[in-house]
């Protein structure tokens, strides 16, 4: 029994090694003098840590907008997207209306269609409506999602349903049962997409880069690309700016790890 | 306060087995009234229709002698107290009993005098700034019904709201509603599938089983003059003894116990009480053996089998026989029930 839990822990420190790895050598880049990086062999830490290259790399570019611009950008889409979630994962569960079973299979296909696929069309969209460039256009194709919307009609399957009887017994309105009796029985479900909502809007790049062709509306990670043709080969300048990107989803997770956790169990996907 | 009216209500879930078949039932205005049978005899399904939370798919539900068939739940003026108490799990005692007259927009100042009212009857006053996480089984229970009686609805419907407490508990509650009732005296309606709850709290009993009303009637009633044999079965703890007509009828093995001279002709079965029963030495008397003896103290319950058929008799507690010991049973003509091939009682 200990030999299994000591392999357990083993095995567990092993698989967390090769995930941080790559963690690790990005930080290390990061402090690296320029030309260090084409060293033979690399070192793993530098002897002379270059703190400058973050003052460098955070200057060459606004990146204080950019950061601004990512907290906006995923602050609109996590209240977009509890917003639809919470409202249709409840119809789904538990609303009857006439093509409920079919709209939720169309729904759940959706999560079939990758997001690439879907990149042009959703610019064809705000291109006509003259949204390119802007807040709007930015976000107004993300405020729904597909696996939010499944993750709170699971959610809300665990909820009794002799709750919300008891409430229209009690005089409240279809409305009312929604807001006072299932949404916060929802509170852990809504948390959970919330955080994955912020973390996949945070990490987005390839819908911001192409919706916001001007540095005005341009987020952090669409920010590190751009240092990318800037500072053609200085590595330890795109990592600084990578590493500080990183941070406000390192502190996100720490905080709300668990209800990262609760989501793959509630859905197991992910 | 109100009567409730049932009539020729049927319901049928999912295209498939009737809940519900043609039940009419008339409840007086301030009765208790239980509905009793076993599970899946359609008695929460009445419940649910006269509380608004499922439709018929025809009869006509009147409180007094309003139609409220179609009426949704929260005009209908009832209260419900469910199984699993259905609190609401993030607000406290106060907020769940104030939940009720904030939806029905009563004005704050006249909530706090109604939910003290309630706090005191149920003795809930140290409890109102608890979680329901935070209180035991019957607690919960005495909180969901103050939110029942709160807003002081017109009828009370009760869905089990015993089931999930242990022995003790549940005989506390069952005097303490039955006391509820009495001070109260609002009309209220009482599922359940345990006989000894119905027996001790209502006023009026209806049995139902697979969606029929097999009778209605006052406890006494339904115990000495039973309408079915299903009815006789049920209603007793333990039921009436019923012999079918083969075992006595033509020299049967039981047919010492039923003399010819007291048999019914069209009878497709004879019922008798275990109390209506007697020991008596073996040798007179119907012969049969001992199989089993329950004592509870002060009286015993002694199982008998003769003939391929078993036999209860409640007997006094002083000399019991032993197991597979021979004895003999003995009964009156006035004790025996009589039910012909449909079931029903014979006039």
């Amino acid at each position: 029994m200990r030999l299994k839990r000591l392999l357990g822990w083993l095995l567990a420190a092993l698989v967390s090694a090769l995930m941080l790895a790559p963690f690790l050598v990005m930080l290390s880049t990061s402090l690296m003098e320029e030309f260090a990086v084409f060293r033979e062999p690399v070192p793993l830490w530098p002897a002379h840590p270059q703190w400058q290259n973050y003052r460098e790399a955070l200057t060459a570019l606004p990146f204080g907008r950019f950061f601004l611009n990512a907290l906006v950008f995923s602050g609109l889409v996590v209240v977009g997207q509890v917003v639809t979630a919470a409202t249709a994962g409840y119809a789904f569960a538990r609303l009857r209306f006439p093509g409920r079973r079919p709209l939720f299979a169309v729904t759940l296909g959706l999560l079939m269609v990758p997001a690439v696929v879907l990149l042009i069309p959703r610019f064809l969209l705000i291109h006509a409506l003259g949204w390119v460039d802007s807040v709007p256009g930015l976000v107004s194709t993300e405020l729904v999602s597909v696996w939010g919307i499944f993750l709170v009609r699971q959610a809300c399957q665990a909820v009794p349903r002799e709750l919300e009887d008891a409430a229209r017994l009690d005089g409240a309105g279809e409305w009312a049962v929604f807001a006072e009796v299932a949404l916060p029985a929802l509170r852990p479900a809504l948390a959970t997409l919330a955080l994955f909502g912020f973390i996949d809007s945070w990490k987005n790049y390839l819908w911001p880069l192409i919706a916001t062709p001007s540095l005005d509306h341009r987020t952090v990670e669409v920010g590190v690309g751009t240092l990318h043709g800037l500072y053609g080969s200085s590595w330890p300048h795109q990592m600084a700016a990578a590493v500080t990107a990183l941070v406000p989803l390192l502190l996100v997770f720490l905080v709300l790890q668990r209800y990262f956790i609760r989501g793959i169990q509630w859905t197991g996907y992910r | 306060m109100a009567s409730v009216s049932l009539e020729r209500l049927s319901k049928i879930y999912d295209q498939r087995v009737p809940a519900l078949s043609e039940l009419s039932l008339d409840i007086p205005d301030g009765a208790f009234t239980v509905l009793l049978g076993p599970s899946g005899c359609g008695k929460s399904t009445v419940l649910r229709l006269v509380a608004g939370l499922d439709l018929p798919d025809s009869g006509r539900i009147r409180l007094d002698l309003r139609d409220v068939t179609r009426l949704p739940p929260g005009d209908r003026d009832v209260a419900m107290v469910f199984q699993h108490y259905a609190l609401y799990p993030h607000l406290t005692v106060r907020e769940n009993l104030e939940f009720p007259l904030r939806m029905r927009r009563v004005p704050p100042i006249q909530r706090r005098p109604r939910l003290l009212q309630v706090a005191e009857l149920l003795q809930l006053g140290g409890l109102l700034d608890r979680l329901p996480s935070q209180l035991s089984g019957g607690q919960r229970q005495r909180v969901a019904l103050g939110r029942a009686l709160v807003r002081e609805p017109r009828a009370f419907l009760l869905d089990e709201p015993l089931s999930n407490l242990d022995a003790t508990l549940r005989a506390e509650l069952r005097s303490e509603l039955s006391r509820l009732h009495q001070r109260v005296g609002t009309t209220m309606l009482y599922v359940t599938h345990d006989q000894i709850e119905a027996m001790t709290m209502a006023d009026r009993i209806a049995v139902l089983r697979a969606g029929w009303l097999e009778q209605e009637g006052t406890p006494a009633e339904l115990y000495d003059a039973p309408a079915t044999s299903f009815v006789a079965g049920f209603i007793g703890a333990p039921g009436m003894n019923l012999l079918p007509a083969q075992t006595w009828r033509e020299g049967g093995v039981w047919g010492d116990l039923i003399p010819a001279a007291w048999r019914r002709d069209r009878a497709d079965q004879a019922g008798v009480r275990p109390e209506a029963l007697r020991l008596v030495p073996a040798g007179q008397g119907a012969a049969a053996e001992v199989t089993l003896v329950e004592r509870f103290g002060a009286d015993a319950l002694v199982h008998l089998s003769a003939g391929g058929e078993q036999l209860v008799v409640r007997a006094a507690a002083g000399a019991l026989p032993s197991r597979g010991q021979p004895i003999g049973v003995a009964t009156e003509w006035a004790a025996l029930h009589w039910f012909g091939p449909d079931g029903r009682r014979l006039p």
